[in-house]
């Protein structure tokens, strides 16, 4: 059941963010939002959620620095897996990080079915 | 033995001549290479500044492309979230999300249009009127066109005798003054004061726009200036503009032979001064007020 999984949408933009959230909901997740890197660090160690849909660019603790941090925050937070969505090229981005494991990338501007589609194949490769 | 005297003789003389060439050569070698060291720093120094120059470009390229993709993320997605899923939206939704998308599009078309703008200014191809201007209506027009938005901001216009008028470009200035003012509304708390002076300064009149809102850091007051530069932190995550108003009224303050800058302490609000030189002088140095 899409329901049971947890979602949380770390996304500076209000715009943005309400587009992903109601997107996701829509969808049948389970979905939380965040506006800043501290919050969702909080959130991802309290309610380990299925998955983090992430921005890069935030105030403060940034997107890099929040995939750092829950990948060294203890085992629980290191499974998470997280779904970079920026409007950064990939190649300047964490992925190539290869310390930092089960991290996606997905560029914006999107169509609502494509980031659907790659929310729903990580969390189908993950149950398994 | 005569003629070997005279051999000896333009020997010496010969050998005097090829010393002081040597002298010369050697000094002329010295000068030229010291020439080449200066040339070489000179254009060592080019490079640097070229290559400060092209990052300054590939920054302000990504940043412009990414002050665009961020509306047509919302604009797409949305759009195709509408079309994907309209039969499980209500009515309230598709009106909000309609909404967002109109915003959205809006913000899209004031971000090309001021980065054209300060594009065509910093080409020095913007196109300069010259009439009598009253600032003092300028500000008041500004301030009643902003009221629409936030009406929560208390605004004080007080122009010393003398400051009001100034030879300039209409629009240009209103640009100036709805681009400050703007500024200052939107980080201005609710129930605050925003205070407009101006005052007349030898030949100058000069302006402030000073607020109560969150202020700017010293090490920020040179960078805000900059295109899309925002100070990233809680103050500014719940505003939006193009980042480009604040160039865009240093462009045009400076191509009217102004000068323009901030003041103020973090928590005690921000003070935006700009003075700009109340009739232009020609070619001549002859006061022109273009009558």
């Amino acid at each position: 059941m899409r329901t049971e999984k947890k979602i949380l949408v770390v996304e500076d933009d209000p715009h943005i963010n309400e587009l992903i959230f109601n997107l996701l909901t829509t969808r049948g997740y389970s979905v939380a939002s965040a506006v800043t890197g501290e919050e969702a660090v909080e959130y991802v160690k309290s309610k380990t959620p299925d998955l983090v849909v992430l921005d890069l660019l935030l105030p403060k603790l940034d997107g890099w620095d929040v995939c750092k941090v829950l990948r060294g925050a203890g085992a629980k937070t290191a499974k998470v897996p997280i779904l970079i969505v920026s409007v950064l090229s990939r190649f300047d981005s964490v992925i190539e990080d290869p310390e930092l494991t089960n991290v996606s990338f997905f560029s914006k501007p999107f169509e609502s079915a494509d980031l659907v589609k790659e929310v729903d194949r990580i969390l189908d490769e993950s149950r398994q | 033995m005569l003629e070997r005297q005279q051999l000896a003789a333009q020997n010496v003389l010969l050998m005097k001549r090829l010393r002081d060439w040597n002298v010369e050569l050697e000094k002329t070698v010295h000068e030229k290479t010291a020439e080449l060291k200066t040339k070489n720093m000179i254009l060592l120094d080019v490079v640097e500044k070229l290559k400060v120059l092209n990052e300054l470009k590939s920054r302000f390229v990504a940043n412009a492309s990414h002050e665009l993709q961020t509306p047509m993320t919302s604009i797409l997605g949305f759009s195709s979230m509408l079309l994907d899923y309209w039969d499980k939206l209500d009515h309230a939704q598709i009106l909000r999300f309609l909404g967002i998308i109109r915003d959205e599009a809006q913000r899209l078309s004031r971000s090309s249009r001021d980065l054209l703008d300060l594009s065509r200014i910093q080409d020095g191809k913007m196109q300069m009127e010259r009439k009598k201007v009253n600032l003092k209506e300028v500000t008041e027009q500004v301030a009643e066109s902003l009221k629409v938005v936030k009406d929560t901001v208390d605004v004080k216009i007080h122009f010393e005798k003398g400051s009001e008028e100034i030879w300039t470009d209409p629009d240009k200035i209103t640009q100036v003054f709805t681009n400050l003012m703007g500024n200052a509304f939107k980080y201005s708390p609710d129930h605050t004061r925003l205070t407009v002076t101006g005052k007349s300064r030898k030949g100058l009149s000069v302006v402030s726009v000073v607020d109560q809102g969150p202020g700017i850091p010293p090490d920020k007051r040179e960078k805000i200036f900059e295109p899309f530069y925002r100070i990233h932190d809680d103050v500014g995550k719940n505003v939006r503009g193009t980042g480009l108003g604040l160039p865009i009224a240093k462009a045009i303050v400076e191509a009217m032979g102004g000068v323009i800058r901030v003041e103020g302490q973090p928590g005690k609000g921000s003070s935006f001064m700009f003075a700009l030189p109340k009739e232009t002088k020609d070619e001549n140095g002859k006061e022109d007020t273009g009558r």
